[in-house]
Protein backbone atom coordinates (compact mmCIF):
# COMPACT_ATOMS: atom_id res chain seq x y z
CA UNK A 1 0.00 0.00 0.00
CA UNK A 2 1.33 3.33 -0.72
CA UNK A 3 0.63 7.49 -1.17
CA UNK A 4 -0.10 8.21 -4.82
CA UNK A 5 0.06 12.11 -5.65
CA UNK A 6 -1.84 13.36 -8.07
CA UNK A 7 0.20 16.03 -9.30
CA UNK A 8 -2.11 17.74 -11.91
CA UNK A 9 -4.37 18.57 -9.61
CA UNK A 10 -3.17 22.00 -8.27
CA UNK A 11 -5.56 24.92 -6.46
CA UNK A 12 -4.44 27.07 -3.96
CA UNK A 13 -3.24 26.39 -0.32
CA UNK A 14 -6.26 25.98 1.65
CA UNK A 15 -7.28 24.57 5.13
CA UNK A 16 -10.77 23.96 7.08
CA UNK A 17 -11.93 22.59 3.66
CA UNK A 18 -14.69 19.42 3.04
CA UNK A 19 -14.22 16.82 0.13
CA UNK A 20 -16.75 14.93 -0.68
CA UNK A 21 -17.50 12.38 -3.80
CA UNK A 22 -20.06 11.77 -6.43
CA UNK A 23 -20.21 9.38 -8.60
CA UNK A 24 -16.69 10.15 -10.62
CA UNK A 25 -16.30 13.55 -9.15
CA UNK A 26 -14.60 14.64 -6.10
CA UNK A 27 -16.74 18.15 -4.72
CA UNK A 28 -14.75 21.03 -2.82
CA UNK A 29 -15.98 24.06 -1.87
CA UNK A 30 -14.64 27.36 -0.07
CA UNK A 31 -11.70 26.80 2.84
CA UNK A 32 -9.43 29.13 4.83
CA UNK A 33 -6.56 30.52 2.32
CA UNK A 34 -3.77 32.53 2.86
CA UNK A 35 -3.92 35.91 0.72
CA UNK A 36 -1.58 38.87 0.08
CA UNK A 37 0.37 39.79 3.04
CA UNK A 38 -0.19 36.95 4.77
CA UNK A 39 -4.20 37.93 5.35
CA UNK A 40 -6.70 35.08 5.56
CA UNK A 41 -9.06 34.90 2.93
CA UNK A 42 -12.40 32.75 2.82
CA UNK A 43 -12.97 31.30 -0.18
CA UNK A 44 -16.55 30.78 -2.24
CA UNK A 45 -14.90 28.46 -4.96
CA UNK A 46 -16.61 25.07 -5.86
CA UNK A 47 -14.41 23.35 -6.94
CA UNK A 48 -14.39 19.67 -8.93
CA UNK A 49 -12.01 17.08 -9.30
CA UNK A 50 -12.96 14.48 -12.51
CA UNK A 51 -11.37 11.33 -11.59
CA UNK A 52 -12.73 9.30 -14.20
CA UNK A 53 -10.14 9.24 -17.30
CA UNK A 54 -9.83 8.57 -21.17
CA UNK A 55 -8.48 4.86 -21.39
CA UNK A 56 -4.63 4.55 -22.60
CA UNK A 57 -5.71 3.43 -25.41
CA UNK A 58 -7.66 6.05 -26.70
CA UNK A 59 -6.83 9.06 -28.52
CA UNK A 60 -6.92 11.82 -25.96
CA UNK A 61 -8.06 14.27 -28.22
CA UNK A 62 -10.73 12.61 -29.49
CA UNK A 63 -11.95 11.01 -26.67
CA UNK A 64 -15.41 10.76 -25.80
CA UNK A 65 -17.58 10.14 -22.66
CA UNK A 66 -19.04 6.78 -23.55
CA UNK A 67 -14.55 5.62 -23.99
CA UNK A 68 -13.81 6.87 -20.65
CA UNK A 69 -12.61 4.25 -17.72
CA UNK A 70 -12.62 4.42 -14.36
CA UNK A 71 -10.02 5.24 -12.53
CA UNK A 72 -6.15 4.06 -13.27
CA UNK A 73 -3.81 4.72 -11.09
CA UNK A 74 -0.88 4.55 -13.67
CA UNK A 75 -1.80 8.05 -15.14
CA UNK A 76 -2.63 10.40 -11.51
CA UNK A 77 0.15 12.30 -12.67
CA UNK A 78 -1.16 12.84 -16.15
CA UNK A 79 -4.69 14.13 -16.16
CA UNK A 80 -6.94 14.82 -13.23
CA UNK A 81 -7.29 18.64 -12.57
CA UNK A 82 -9.44 20.79 -10.45
CA UNK A 83 -12.59 23.04 -12.29
CA UNK A 84 -14.27 25.95 -10.75
CA UNK A 85 -18.28 25.68 -11.31
CA UNK A 86 -19.81 28.34 -12.51
CA UNK A 87 -22.65 27.78 -9.87
CA UNK A 88 -26.51 29.62 -10.19
CA UNK A 89 -29.18 29.67 -7.43
CA UNK A 90 -28.20 31.20 -4.02
CA UNK A 91 -24.68 29.99 -3.36
CA UNK A 92 -23.03 29.80 -0.02
CA UNK A 93 -21.66 33.20 1.22
CA UNK A 94 -17.17 32.06 1.65
CA UNK A 95 -15.95 29.96 4.60
CA UNK A 96 -14.56 27.44 6.07
CA UNK A 97 -14.62 24.28 8.60
CA UNK A 98 -18.03 23.61 6.61
CA UNK A 99 -19.13 20.29 6.03
CA UNK A 100 -20.01 19.26 2.50
CA UNK A 101 -21.40 15.76 1.97
CA UNK A 102 -23.25 14.53 -1.31
CA UNK A 103 -26.12 12.58 -1.09
CA UNK A 104 -26.83 10.81 -4.91
CA UNK A 105 -27.05 13.98 -6.94
CA UNK A 106 -26.88 16.28 -4.12
CA UNK A 107 -24.91 18.17 -1.80
CA UNK A 108 -25.28 19.46 1.56
CA UNK A 109 -22.87 21.89 2.76
CA UNK A 110 -23.67 22.71 6.63
CA UNK A 111 -22.15 25.16 8.85
CA UNK A 112 -18.38 26.73 8.98
CA UNK A 113 -17.38 30.05 10.29
CA UNK A 114 -18.18 32.98 8.16
CA UNK A 115 -17.40 36.75 8.03
CA UNK A 116 -19.78 37.01 11.56
CA UNK A 117 -18.33 33.43 13.34
CA UNK A 118 -19.66 30.25 13.40
CA UNK A 119 -22.84 29.80 11.22
CA UNK A 120 -25.60 27.20 10.90
CA UNK A 121 -26.66 27.60 6.83
CA UNK A 122 -28.08 25.07 5.18
CA UNK A 123 -27.99 24.71 1.59
CA UNK A 124 -28.15 22.09 -0.80
CA UNK A 125 -26.41 21.97 -4.31
CA UNK A 126 -27.78 19.77 -7.20
CA UNK A 127 -25.25 18.56 -9.28
CA UNK A 128 -27.21 17.36 -12.37
CA UNK A 129 -28.02 21.28 -12.74
CA UNK A 130 -24.72 22.17 -12.39
CA UNK A 131 -23.82 24.25 -15.34
CA UNK A 132 -21.66 22.55 -18.20
CA UNK A 133 -19.59 25.37 -18.11
CA UNK A 134 -16.69 24.67 -15.86
CA UNK A 135 -13.13 26.36 -16.21
CA UNK A 136 -9.96 24.77 -15.43
CA UNK A 137 -9.14 26.54 -12.04
CA UNK A 138 -5.61 27.51 -12.89
CA UNK B 1 -27.78 24.56 -8.36
CA UNK B 2 -27.72 25.95 -4.98
CA UNK B 3 -30.79 26.33 -2.87
CA UNK B 4 -31.28 27.06 1.17
CA UNK B 5 -32.42 23.99 2.94
CA UNK B 6 -35.45 25.18 5.24
CA UNK B 7 -35.25 22.31 7.87
CA UNK B 8 -38.55 21.91 9.97
CA UNK B 9 -37.87 21.99 13.98
CA UNK B 10 -35.21 22.32 15.88
CA UNK B 11 -31.62 22.40 14.27
CA UNK B 12 -27.81 22.29 14.93
CA UNK B 13 -26.31 25.53 16.96
CA UNK B 14 -23.78 27.33 14.55
CA UNK B 15 -20.53 25.65 14.15
CA UNK B 16 -17.32 25.07 12.77
CA UNK B 17 -14.84 22.30 12.16
CA UNK B 18 -17.47 19.55 12.54
CA UNK B 19 -17.81 16.24 10.66
CA UNK B 20 -20.38 14.68 8.21
CA UNK B 21 -21.03 11.77 6.74
CA UNK B 22 -23.47 9.65 4.72
CA UNK B 23 -25.79 6.83 6.23
CA UNK B 24 -28.49 5.62 3.33
CA UNK B 25 -30.12 8.68 2.32
CA UNK B 26 -29.19 10.44 6.04
CA UNK B 27 -26.94 13.20 6.36
CA UNK B 28 -25.58 12.71 9.65
CA UNK B 29 -23.48 15.77 11.66
CA UNK B 30 -21.04 15.27 14.44
CA UNK B 31 -19.23 17.71 16.98
CA UNK B 32 -17.64 21.06 16.14
CA UNK B 33 -16.59 24.37 17.88
CA UNK B 34 -18.82 27.20 18.38
CA UNK B 35 -17.85 30.84 19.56
CA UNK B 36 -19.43 32.92 22.09
CA UNK B 37 -17.78 35.77 22.62
CA UNK B 38 -13.86 36.48 22.70
CA UNK B 39 -13.18 34.32 25.29
CA UNK B 40 -15.55 31.96 25.02
CA UNK B 41 -15.98 29.00 23.24
CA UNK B 42 -17.31 25.05 23.20
CA UNK B 43 -16.46 22.00 21.66
CA UNK B 44 -19.56 19.95 20.38
CA UNK B 45 -20.38 16.60 20.59
CA UNK B 46 -23.83 16.12 19.58
CA UNK B 47 -24.87 13.96 16.61
CA UNK B 48 -27.28 15.45 14.67
CA UNK B 49 -29.22 13.27 11.50
CA UNK B 50 -30.84 14.91 8.40
CA UNK B 51 -33.59 12.51 6.07
CA UNK B 52 -33.06 13.98 2.74
CA UNK B 53 -35.83 11.97 1.59
CA UNK B 54 -37.82 14.41 3.44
Amino acid sequence: MHWSEIKSAVAGPRKGVPLTNSGNKLYSFGGWCMGPNMTAIYSNELLTLNLEMPHPSNNLLNSNMSNLSPLNSSRFDALPQWFTTRTSGTPPTARWGHSLTAVGNQLYLFGGCVDKGPTNEFYSYDIRKSRTSNELYF
Amino acid sequence: MWSVVHARGPSPNPRYNHAAAVYDQYLIIFGGVAIFDDKNSAYYNDVWIFDTSK
